[in-house]
């Protein structure tokens, strides 16, 4: 191996310049395909991040609507006589449009009722699905499990489940319920 | 007092000539091949002897200017200093390092990463129209797994367990046994309808389906019975297709 003599940098180890240059060729063309592939390479991540981007908020969307579903659900088949006015502002505060109209317009009717009847009712959703979903809409239905005591049970708890079917709508970035059926 | 005349100098290679030839061909000359040096000298010392003496007395600087750059014909261009030089060699191998794993890290974020977990906030991780096709084939499935009779009860039996796994198709035989018996005697036949369904949760290998039912009872001739209930059934993806794998009922 032959040392040359320094230049500016200093000293350098040169084995052969004409190997020195092909090695150089080589490396220079290698870390061009490389570089080329580090691009391709990049364009697809960035697709690849924006299509699970896309994904992500696609399927936490089914999370939030069944969050929100399962909760109004839950705040329906949970009312008590002696919380009667707590029970229905749960109810009106996962509502929105005609139905909460309706159901907080007759609010003084339930109210009287629940206690003439001393009426309970307790339950939770026992699974919940989403029916359809789109960007700000969302049908769910869930199957709740619980129980009823009033005057007409003796004031002991008898089971009632229920098959619920709720409509949901994006309002201000919360899911809210415009409407909820009895599925019979 | 007279002046003793100066000899006359003598011409040199490069120096200036009639002919105007460009003093810089000879700093050119250095990088050509010894042939054509010895050549070109030879013309060189034509042009010189036509070189005047006072020419070149007046410009008495000129041939070591024009000597100047034949002293560097050993010096190689920068290019192929540049291109012999490890300097690039380094360089070209760090960037072929960093690029290298660059491109691991993408090829890994594309590949290799792991899939999202069923959870909570993400209880759908697969694409709508994979859940859909689970969701559609458990309606059928529970449809028609659900739905027998006192007659050909066995025959409607091994048929529902084509549509399930192995190890839940053994568990619904076992279940029918006990019920064989009681459909037979009351002659009874059933018919479940499915009312409404949904997706509960979804993974690429497994969907949660919510379904509600209608199961219509004919006993003899007592007439027909109309039970609502609920039920999640559990769908896993095989190499035949999307299969019940457990039914839970309320």
């Amino acid at each position: 191996m032959e040392v040359a003599a320094g230049r500016a940098g200093g000293p350098t180890v040169s084995p052969d310049p004409t190997s020195r240059v092909r090695l150089n060729i080589a490396l220079y063309v290698l870390a061009l395909v490389v570089a080329c592939a580090c691009v391709v390479g990049g364009v697809v991540t960035w697709r690849t991040q924006d299509d699970r981007s896309r994904a992500a908020a696609d399927q936490e969307r089914y999370g939030d609507v069944l969050a929100s579903a399962t909760t109004e659900a839950e705040a329906f088949i949970n009312i008590r006589y002696d919380e009667a006015q707590q029970s229905i502002d749960e109810v009106a505060a996962g509502a929105t449009g005609e139905f909460r109209e309706q159901y907080t317009s007759s609010a003084d009717g339930v109210i009287e009722v629940l206690e003439e009847n001393k009426s309970i009712m307790d339950g939770e959703v026992l699974w919940a699905g989403v029916v359809d979903v789109d960007n700000d809409s969302a049908t769910v239905i869930a199957a709740t499990t619980g129980t009823v005591s009033n005057k007409q049970t003796g004031n002991e708890p008898v089971v009632r489940n229920f098959r619920l079917q709720l409509d949901l709508v994006l309002e201000d970035g919360r899911w809210l319920t415009r409407d909820l059926q009895f599925v019979s | 007092m007279a002046s003793t005349p100066r000899p006359p100098r003598r011409p040199v290679v490069g120096s200036r000539n009639p002919t105007g030839r460009p003093k810089t061909v000879a700093g050119r000359r250095s990088v050509e091949t010894p042939a054509a040096e010895s050549v070109d000298t030879t013309a060189e010392s034509d042009v010189v002897a036509a070189t005047t003496v006072p020419e070149l007395l007046n410009h008495p600087d000129e041939a070591s200017v024009a000597e100047a750059p034949a002293e560097k014909t050993d010096e190689p261009p920068a290019r192929s200093r540049f291109l012999t030089s490890i300097r690039p060699t380094v360089g070209l191998v760090v960037a072929l390092v960093l690029m290298s794993g660059v491109l691991a890290a993408e090829a890994w974020y594309v590949w290799f990463k792991d899939p999202p977990i069923v959870s909570a906030a993400r209880p759908v991780v697969t694409g709508e129209i994979a859940h859909r096709a689970a969701v559609e084939s458990a309606q059928q499935s529970i449809a028609e797994i659900l739905s027998y009779g006192y007659q050909d009860f066995d025959a409607q039996i091994e048929e529902a367990t084509s549509m399930m796994t192995d190890s839940f198709a053994e568990e619904f035989r076992e279940t029918a046994v006990d019920v064989e018996q009681e459909f037979v005697a009351g002659r009874t036949e059933q018919d479940v309808r499915v009312v409404a369904a949904s997706v509960v949760q979804a993974s690429s290998e497994q969907v949660r389906a919510l379904l509600f039912l209608d199961q219509y009872v004919i006993r003899g001739t007592e007439g027909t019975s109309v039970t609502p209930y609920r039920a999640l059934v559990t769908m896993v993806h095989t190499d035949s297709g999307w299969l019940v794998s457990g039914i839970e009922t309320k």
